[in-house]
């Protein structure tokens, strides 16, 4: 419960500063994933535990 | 610093006529059992029907620390402050750490709240703009995870079976505890159901690693 709302007012905080002092807010955002690596990344996974992942999108990976 | 003869945070007028006095709304803190630096804590109000306005209260450490000043510099040279098994090096001097930031129950403390809606479903109330203020709050009760999961889990359900463990300040009941508990919960579950559908990653088997040395601590016995 608490973990939500820490997120909650972190996001939120974030907007606030982002709105109010754009030149000063920090905007950390990570980019999509090197399509290169993610497939290195595929196939260890399936030699070394056999596993397949489906990381077409955040919601498959989570 | 302003204390008083009990070395109790004194709040002056000057404090007082520049911050929103929260000390009659009941907020509480919730964090590991053994928690002596508490940061954060919480408040829920129900506006309307299905309207949840929320307040996250974040201990004001600027008021202390000023910019710039012996204190800070050496706070940025630590960054953040580690914990050992038997022992805490804190960024801050630990009359801030423990005591003055730290949003002790029963304790007037200032704080950088932020309050926003939420509705029953769990998503942003859009057109309430989040709100920020500088306050002076009084946390009703530090309660553990366990004693805050037990509320809502039935578990716990009056003042006797909460004991003496966790006592309420500021003249709330047991059952304003619960009944504000059970309706934080409440939110924050849709909330976090809708969070991991929009997907957010969550990350399993955080538990916490324990590094075991020798007695003169010299040898890192197994972690």
């Amino acid at each position: 419960m608490v973990e939500e709302y820490m997120l909650l007012a972190n996001i939120m905080v974030a907007e606030i500063l982002y709105e109010k002092v754009p030149n000063l807010a920090v905007l950390r955002r990570h980019s999509n994933p090197d399509l290169t690596a993610l497939n290195n990344i595929k196939n260890i996974f399936l030699k070394v535990v056999n596993m397949e992942l489906d990381m077409s999108t955040n919601q498959q990976i989570s | 610093m302003n204390l008083d003869e009990n070395n109790e945070l004194k709040i002056t007028l000057d404090i007082e006529k520049n911050r929103e006095d929260l000390r009659k709304k009941l907020i509480v803190s919730v964090d590991p059992e053994t928690a002596k630096d508490l940061d954060d804590a919480l408040s829920i109000e129900l506006i309307e029907e299905g309207v949840y306005e929320v307040g996250v209260h974040i201990a004001d450490v600027s008021h202390f620390v000023k910019h710039g000043g012996y204190i800070d510099s050496e706070a940025c040279k630590r960054s953040i402050s580690y914990y050992f098994p038997d022992r805490v090096f804190p960024m801050l001097p630990h009359i801030l750490c423990d005591n003055l930031c730290s949003l002790n129950p029963g304790k007037n403390r200032l704080a950088f709240s932020i309050f926003f809606r939420m509705d029953g479903k769990g998503r942003r109330i859009m057109n309430f703009k989040p709100r920020l203020s500088k306050t002076i709050i009084n946390s009703a009760c530090k309660l553990s995870y366990e004693a805050a999961k037990d509320i809502f889990d039935g578990k716990i359900t009056s003042l006797e079976e909460l004991g003496p463990k966790y006592p309420i300040y500021n003249g709330f009941t047991f059952e304003e505890l619960s009944s504000n508990l059970k309706m934080m919960n409440f939110v924050a579950q849709n909330r976090r159901k809708v969070r991991l559908e929009e997907g957010s990653i969550v990350f399993r088997n955080l538990e916490k690693k324990k590094f075991i040395f020798n007695k003169d601590q010299s040898k890192l016995l197994s972690w």
